[in-house]
């Protein structure tokens, strides 16, 4: 069943009086002949949006949403100037102007009034209190995967967007590629039988993004990144350059790693194909391989083993060639594959069939972006909705618990508690650094 | 880079290790990172002595070596008792922060409530020594660490009281409520009390928060009813709706309140409503309050049963357009014969936005009587959603009589464009009685109609379909519908399960006939089906006194799909009389090569080099080059290089040699 959200900026203009419009603070409308559209989308029905985070998934996200005549993209928003500069750079070629607003501060962003939605780029550190203050600004909210960094936090955040009635889409943009779609739904309609087990594929060790590698000299933020900020609820870490931007996913206070930055990717399909996307696993255990030297402390190497009460066991590694990259599902009668660059079964012919609408299908949706405009417009729960974000992190999560713990951690997914084991529990959360708090 | 393991059962292949560890090696390499020894065991005193002085860089040996020592010993009382009382006092010494912040990620590990004395203690220490006992204390369990926290929030100073505030929320310590409800009171405090507070939640929270909605003003105001807001939804959440209720209500009263805040307090009346929740829904729809109306409208499919469904219907007209489309995705969740009307009428409105919701609703509650209606709107709307949206209704409605009702509409030989419509239904719906039909559709008018025939036989066509097809495929003297064709023989008898068979239909047909022509387009389908024991055919062709057939079966060559044919491929490259041959026949090589990433990388480069001989234009050579960069070595590198100075190539092998030495450096793509 499709659940319908609460309102937005654009709806909220449509629907009330004009005379009691005029009394709000209205949005900046750039003229649509402005926008090089010939005026396709009316002002009124436009899905204003603004976007922070800039250094490395944001820039290719605002371009998807750039794409969109219905959008009119207004500010970015970053603490680093010269990511901030490029942001706008974008926005202003786009729109042929130079109207994009830029702010350091998401606070001032979201007080903006005129924003329909924002997108939503940082480490994850960030994730939870720039996603739940957005929530409760009234914004629907495209955000990066791994929903959240800890397991509290997820929960907190889906039950705030619940609250709030806000539409939430997560960059778990495989769910929208032809191949991954086509791949669960072959799954889901028994095309192989019963699944006796799965494999997911990861990649493992660090991969420099940004290529500062080795630059670990301690030394003074530069001047235009406000350092202290980007540390935000994060334990303090004195500034280098290799800690930042981009390469901040291998330590585990900012990120977490291969496993977390990639289990909202090929996990969550294998979630989606055998309906396990809104609960979780019941036991998880793991092991890890860590650095012995330098400022990165998440796992290069993994291997986790997970089982469900109403699921065949999976196995999440990276790093272990015999666990091939992507989602594999082995079945009664055969498997099948799919990575970004393939899509194969056994049998073959498999991958050619097509499902009929009196077999089990899944959600499907061609394009990411315009699934999420689509959804700002309805109401309607996008293709990668908060709940199934939240439960494909929960096992990256539980999984870096077990590593860390060396334990078999058994897990109910409904309580979402760490059964008998009040030492993993207590790693569901994380602490902030003074003076941050999660929004309400 | 070395690294250590923490591990209790081991998955490790021998072999797998083998390829891991080099490429561990080689990422370690390129990404500068100073390999150093795991630091040798040594007690614990050294440890930390070595860590003292940790600046947060790269040398971090003393920080791994507390994670190993802390770890061989977490799950021994003794070891943990030792560590807990070291790293405590380690906390209270004037080691540098990181030092000071590693040592508490480890005694987060093994603290238990003998560790809280000290912790609180250091909790009226330096900020960044307090952060670092609030962040063993904020995951410690049982109401000791409470205590410590609470008790400490009188002395303590500045952002480290913000924190310890923020901490009690974040572990929904009802017990410190007494202590957070006075901070309401102190400006510098009073929004984290609140939202500490508001994530406690239960009765406590919300009888705190109501009395301080009254008096606050501003910005404040709105924390207050956002905390407010998280607390009474915790009740509801927990069933206590009569407890929850005023709230709502006190929130949703208060038109001072932002939007989203008061719409949210609607959506948890709603919420709470019970048994009158789906009346209630009714009244905030009837409301003139857009914020009313658009909780109401939110909570739909949570509040309204199927039964009750029918007052929303009939009030769906009176709503604005938005509106309109976000109940009708609602009321697609609602049984057919509910709903069905309602959406049929809104799928006839003037707005093309709600006609197009109306649509997608449709693809969930429609039957069979609607198929005429989609195939009508399909195959008339104007390209774009409305006709995706009529398409993707009449692909997806479940029915055994749905596809009867396709089928029988095909049967009856419709307009071509509704025929067209309904011939991609039948490929999306896989109906496989419709195979008469379609069959019968492939000499139809216009071409098309047969092309759409042709797709739904490549989805519910089997092997046996293939002579019909074939036949329209010799006949034809259109592109397209010659493109679609092939497509279809090759997708027909892709069906055949052993893969040394599939092309033995198409030989026999070869054997069967001497025009040119048709064997040409038959030796062309031979490189689609890919079945390796059609190769001599195409040698034999390739000796052809026709030209056409000759030419056929050389492009067949260049075209093969499988690695099998590289040495065909190199020899047509090599003995080929016509221009193009060659340059299909090298890009064919090239392809071919590409195929095997996971081959030796130097053997492959030693077939680029031979293809490279080949090649006498510069265009062939960009094609060796731009697969080179599958294959990062040293050959490939050396190779490249070759070409630098090659002016009309070396823009090309610049970029071989970035790629390959970016694929040696990172990883895949996120």
């Amino acid at each position: 069943m499709i659940h319908s959200r609460g309102c937005s900026r654009r709806t909220f203009l449509r629907t009330v009086p004009a005379a009691v419009a005029g009394t709000v603070a209205f949005p900046t409308i750039v003229r649509a002949s402005a926008l090089g559209r010939g005026g396709a989308v009316a002002p009124s029905e436009r899905i204003v949006m603004a976007g922070i985070g800039f250094g490395m998934q944001g820039p290719s996200n605002m371009r998807n949403f750039l794409g969109k005549p219905e959008v009119q993209w207004v500010a970015c928003c970053d603490l680093d100037d010269a990511h901030l500069q490029r942001a706008k750079d974008i926005v202003d070629t786009s729109y042929g102007n130079t109207d994009c607003a830029t702010y350091r501060d998401y606070r001032a962003l979201y007080a903006r009034g005129d924003l329909d939605a924002v997108s939503i780029a940082v480490p994850d550190h960030w994730h939870a209190i720039l996603s739940l203050a957005a929530v409760r600004a009234g914004l629907d909210v495209y955000g990066e995967k791994p929903f959240t960094h800890s397991l509290r936090e997820g929960r907190a955040l889906c039950s705030a967007i619940e609250r709030y009635g806000r539409v939430w889409q997560t960059g778990s943009w495989q769910r929208s590629e032809n191949n991954f779609h086509r791949a669960a739904e072959l799954v889901a309609a028994g095309r192989i039988g019963r699944i006796e087990r799965v494999e997911v594929g990861l990649p493992s060790g660090y991969t420099d993004f940004a290529r500062t590698f080795g630059q670990e000299k301690i030394e003074n933020p530069p001047p235009g990144l406000d350092y202290e900020t980007w540390l935000g609820p994060a334990p303090w870490w004195p500034y280098c350059v290799a800690r930042v931007h981009m390469n901040w996913r291998w330590n585990v206070d900012f990120g977490g790693g291969q496993l977390i930055d990639w289990i909202g990717h090929h996990l969550d399909i294998a979630h989606w194909a055998l309906g396990l996307e809104r609960t979780g696993p019941i036991e998880v255990k793991g092991t890890g391989e860590f650095p012995t030297s330098g400022i990165y402390n998440a796992a290069r190497r993994f291997w986790v083993e997970t089982k469900y009460a109403d699921g065949p066991p999976m196995t999440i590694a990276g790093g272990y060639p015999q666990i091939q990259s992507g989602t594999k599902w082995f079945g009664e009668h055969g498997w099948v594959w799919v990575d970004r660059d393939g899509f194969e079964s056994q049998p073959a012919h498999l991958v050619n069939e097509v499902i009929g609408p009196n077999e089990k299908r899944l959600y499907k949706s061609r394009d990411h972006a315009q699934n999420f405009l689509d959804c700002v417009r309805s109401r309607a729960l996008t293709i990668a909705p908060a709940e199934v974000a939240h439960r494909s992190a929960s096992v990256g999560h539980l999984g870096q618990i077990a590593i860390e713990t060396g334990r078999t951690i058994r897990w109910d997914p409904a309580a979402e508690a760490i059964i008998g084991d009040p030492g993993a529990e207590r790693m569901l959360a994380r602490g902030y650094r003074a003076p941050y708090q999660l929004p309400a | 880079m070395t690294t250590i393991t923490l591990r209790r059962f081991a998955p490790g292949l021998a072999a797998a290790r083998a390829v891991f560890l080099a490429s561990a090696l080689l990422a370690s390499a390129s990404a500068a990172v100073t390999a150093q020894p795991a630091a040798a065991p040594s007690s614990l005193d050294a440890i930390l002595k070595a860590l003292a002085a940790h600046d947060g860089g790269i040398e971090s040996a003393p920080v791994w070596s507390l994670r190993d020592y802390v770890y061989a010993r977490k799950d021994d009382p003794a070891g943990r008792a030792e560590c807990e009382a070291a790293l405590l006092a380690f906390l209270k010494t004037p080691a540098t922060p990181p030092a000071k912040l590693a040592a508490a990620r480890y005694l987060r590990v093994v603290a238990g409530d003998t560790a809280v004395p000290a912790l609180r203690a250091l909790l009226l220490a330096d900020a960044r020594t307090a952060d670092c006992a609030i962040a063993v204390l904020q995951r410690l369990p049982g109401p000791a660490a409470d205590d410590a926290l609470a008790g400490a929030l009188k002395p303590a100073r500045g952002a480290v009281k913000t924190a310890l505030v923020a901490a009690l929320g974040e572990r929904r310590s009802a017990a410190a409520l007494p202590a957070l409800v006075p901070l309401l009171a102190q400006p510098a405090l009073a929004e984290a009390a609140a939202t500490a507070i508001g994530r406690i939640g239960g009765a406590g929270a919300v009888s705190a928060l109501m009395p301080e909605l009254t008096r606050a003003v501003g910005p404040f105001k709105q924390v207050v009813a956002a905390a407010l807001l998280a607390a009474a939804d915790q009740m509801r959440a927990s069933g206590d709706f009569a407890g929850a209720l005023p709230a709502f209500r006190r929130l949703a009263s208060d038109t001072s309140l932002p939007s989203p805040l008061r719409t949210a307090a609607f959506m948890g009346e709603i919420g709470a409503g019970e048994e009158g929740a789906a009346g209630l829904l009714l009244t905030m729809l009837d409301s003139a309050d857009p914020d009313e109306r658009q909780a109401a409208v939110a909570k739909i499919a949570d509040a309204v049963p199927a039964e009750g469904i029918g007052p929303v219907c009939d009030r769906l007209r009176k709503l604005p357009e938005a509106l309109q489309v976000q109940v009708l995705a609602a009321l697609s969740g609602y049984p057919r014969v509910r709903v069905l009307g309602t959406v049929l009428w809104a799928a006839r409105s003037e707005s093309p936005e709600v006609r197009v919701a109306a649509l997608r609703a449709l693809a969930p509650v429609g039957d069979a009587s609607i198929v005429p209606f989609l195939v009508e709107r399909a195959a008339s709307a104007p390209r774009g959603l409305e006709q995706d949206a009529a398409r993707s209704a009449l692909a997806a409605i479940r029915g055994r009589d749905v596809d009867d009702a396709v089928v029988g509409l095909l049967e009856r030989k419709p307009a071509p464009a509704a025929a067209v419509e309904l011939l991609k239904a039948i490929g999306e719906r896989r109906v496989f009685a419709a195979k008469p039909a379609v069959a019968a559709a492939l000499a139809d008018e216009p071409s098309a109609v047969r092309i759409e025939a042709l797709k739904a036989l490549r989805a519910i066509g089997s092997p046996s379909d293939v002579s019909p097809v074939l036949d329209l495929l010799v006949g034809t003297r259109d592109d397209s519908e010659q493109a679609e064709a092939e497509k279809t023989v090759a997708a027909l008898l892709q069906k055949i399960g052993a893969p040394d068979g599939r092309s033995r239909l198409l030989r026999a047909r070869l054997l069967a006939t001497q025009e040119p022509a048709e064997r040409a387009r038959l030796l062309a389908l031979l490189p689609l089906v890919g079945d390796d024991g059609s190769l001599p055919v195409l040698r034999r062709a390739l000796g052809d006194s026709d030209g056409e057939v000759a030419d056929a079966a050389a492009r067949a060559i260049a075209a093969w799909p499988t690695v099998t044919a590289r040495d065909d491929v190199l020899r047509l490259a090599r003995g080929a009389k016509d221009d193009t041959h060659t340059l299909l026949a090298l890009a064919g090589l090239v392809r071919l090569i590409g195929l095997e990433p996971n081959r030796l990388p130097e053997a492959a480069v030693a077939d680029l080099r031979q293809a490279a001989d080949l090649a006498s234009r510069p265009e062939e050579r960009k094609l060796v080059l731009g697969v080179l960069a599958a294959f990062p070595c040293e050959a490939a590198f050396e190779f490249a290089r070759g070409f630098l100075q090659d002016e009309a190539v070396k823009a090309e092998a610049q970029a071989a040699i970035d790629a390959m030495t970016q694929r040696l450096a990172k990883g895949p793509a996120r």
